[in-house]
């Protein structure tokens, strides 16, 4: 490709499921909007998709449509604010289609890929696991988020996650970001924990995002159907979501000469 | 395709230049006699000229020949040599009996399928198949009979197999499907397409032999790439199963998928789990 890329790929992943990933995918991306960053968030959850009901949105089409009618992306884009922060749906619940074939994850990716120029950042919103969906759109953003929580199960499917990833397909570039810590201590603990895991067994470095403390903001925030950062942008975890939203933004800024020539997905990357 | 046609026309030259200068040294026999000549013509690797003369070279002049006839046709001469070329190079891939890919070909592709699915997540399925009580027809019905049921079963494989699935015949009795992207329910609903039309493979073997039955074991391995395996490992997986169907009586199969389920090692060991949970 041409060297003119100018967006910084992420893919938002745990090991476990309800962790707040969903959630924090959302936020980050209003949150980087807000800084005039222009956010393409993309649902990949394709099996139990809610983006579109966390946002409280009901979307015409979604990811689906484009894979099975042909739709293009722009048909099937869903904008979240009246400029900049779009939001690309998923179908929930739909039976039969929680693994993309090969052919069709390179479908999708070409569209995105063409799609993508107007945007600063790309969020991919995964499903929690390590299935083989998971694993190829991981594989082929620019940086992976890693959200944890401090709980022992979450470090270790997250670190199973990371592990996979970089035993398997040499993905060396992990971001952990730990989620409802109940304190800053006990989120650099738990983030320690996994550091030292893959330092000691792997051999990895990975580095800290930040984190996001516990917040009962935001469960009312997604039972209002709003993200956090809109519905309680003074609560304590919408002040640590922007201080990570910065951190993306420096991140981003930093890279800017690494990703010029590389595609913000890219399944060359997979291997 | 234009250049293809100025390939042909310059072959064409080739071997009429070839033809005048056979004639040529030959002396001047009768035209009559020479006309029903055949030049023939063979390449062998690796062979020099001094070799050649000095009688040294390569010995083994199996069906490598080719032959010219010296009766000025070279038109219909270019189209067989075509061909041959063409079956040389195929033969290397084939087995001579059945037709279906060798076993050679076979563990090449399986090791190249593999690769693809731990690249790109998608499962592959394996499966092999023994035609049942098959030492039974060779000892009653003798190895001709023997061979003329492979080749029967194998026109099954052939003829049914879908594109981009590849069938092989690895061992006397034995053959290998390998079907990419066909994970446990696929395979099966495949290889049991296979196993009925065997079935109905037609019993009168020549005149004097009629079989009782004609059927297959299968068995079916789907590989995810978790864990990793070798294709040695992956042929172990199928031949298990299909040993299984063996012992529970033949003519049926068995699919297993091969994943971390089965896997001596888990993602995560139990040494990383501790240090993870108590720091």
């Amino acid at each position: 490709m041409e060297k003119n890329n100018r967006t910084l790929s992420l893919s938002v992943l745990s090991g476990k499921g309800g962790v707040g990933k969903t959630s924090l995918a959302v936020n980050l991306a209003f949150g980087l909007h807000d800084m005039n960053m222009n956010t393409l968030l993309v649902d990949c959850d394709l099996g139990l998709a809610n983006l579109d009901v966390m946002l409280g949105v009901s979307p015409g089409k979604n990811i689906h449509d484009v894979l099975k009618h042909g739709l293009s992306l722009e048909e099937t884009v869903c904008r979240l604010e009246k400029r900049g922060l779009d939001l690309i749906p998923s179908a929930s619940g739909v039976v039969g289609v929680p693994e993309l074939d090969e052919g069709r994850r390179l479908f999708i990716i070409e569209k995105l890929n063409n799609f993508l120029s107007d945007y600063r950042f790309l969020i991919m919103d995964l499903g929690a696991g390590i299935g083989p969906t998971v694993l190829s759109f991981a594989r082929m953003t620019h940086r992976r988020v890693v959200v944890v929580t401090p709980e022992p199960t979450s470090l270790t499917d997250a670190y199973a996650l990371i592990k996979v990833l970089f035993m398997r397909h040499g993905v060396a570039d992990f971001d952990v970001l730990v989620n409802m810590a109940r304190s800053e201590e006990e989120a650099v603990a738990g983030y320690e924990r996994i550091r030292a895991a893959c330092d000691k067994f792997l051999g990895l470095p990975v580095r800290y995002l930040g984190h996001v403390r516990r917040d009962d903001m935001v469960s009312k925030s997604v039972s209002r159907q709003k993200a956090l950062v809109r519905f309680a942008p003074r609560s304590p975890a919408a002040e640590d979501i922007s201080r990570i939203v910065e951190r993306l933004s420096e991140m981003r800024a930093d890279a800017r000469d690494d990703i010029a020539g590389v595609s913000p997905l890219s399944p060359d990357r997979a291997d | 395709m234009i250049s293809d046609e100025i390939d042909q026309a310059r072959l064409l030259e080739e071997l009429e230049r070839l033809e005048r200068e056979i004639l040529g040294r030959c002396g001047k026999g009768t035209d009559d006699s020479l006309s029903r000549g055949l030049l023939l013509a063979r390449v062998i690797p690796d062979m020099t000229e001094d070799e050649w003369y000095e009688g040294t070279g390569p010995a083994a002049f199996e069906n490598s020949w080719m032959a010219f006839p010296l009766n000025g046709n070279k038109v219909e001469a270019l189209a067989k040599l075509n061909e041959k070329l063409e079956k040389l190079a195929h033969a290397g891939d084939r087995d001579y009996l059945s037709g279906l890919y060798n076993r050679r070909f076979f563990l090449r592709v399986l090791k190249r399928e593999m690769t693809k699915t731990e690249k790109y997540c998608m499962p592959l399925a394996l499966a092999i198949a023994d035609i049942d009580n098959f030492k039974e027809i060779n000892d009653t019905c003798g190895h001709v009979a023997g061979d003329e049921v492979v080749r029967r079963v194998a026109d099954v494989f052939s003829s049914g197999i879908r594109a981009g699935d590849y069938a092989a015949r690895i061992g006397g009795d034995e053959f290998a499907l390998i079907l990419p992207a066909a994970g446990a329910a696929e395979s099966g609903t495949v290889v049991k397409r296979f196993l009925e039309r065997v079935r109905d493979i037609d019993k009168q073997i020549g005149k004097d032999c009629r079989l009782l039955r004609c059927t297959l074991s299968l068995g079916v391995a789907v590989y995810t790439g978790f864990p990793l395996m070798t294709p040695e490992q992956l042929i172990a997986c199928a031949d298990k199963e299909l040993y299984a169907v063996k012992r529970n009586g033949k003519d049926g199969f068995r699919v297993t998928p091969v994943d971390d389920a089965g896997a001596a090692e888990p993602v995560v060991r139990r040494d990383e789990k501790h240090f993870l949970a108590r720091g």
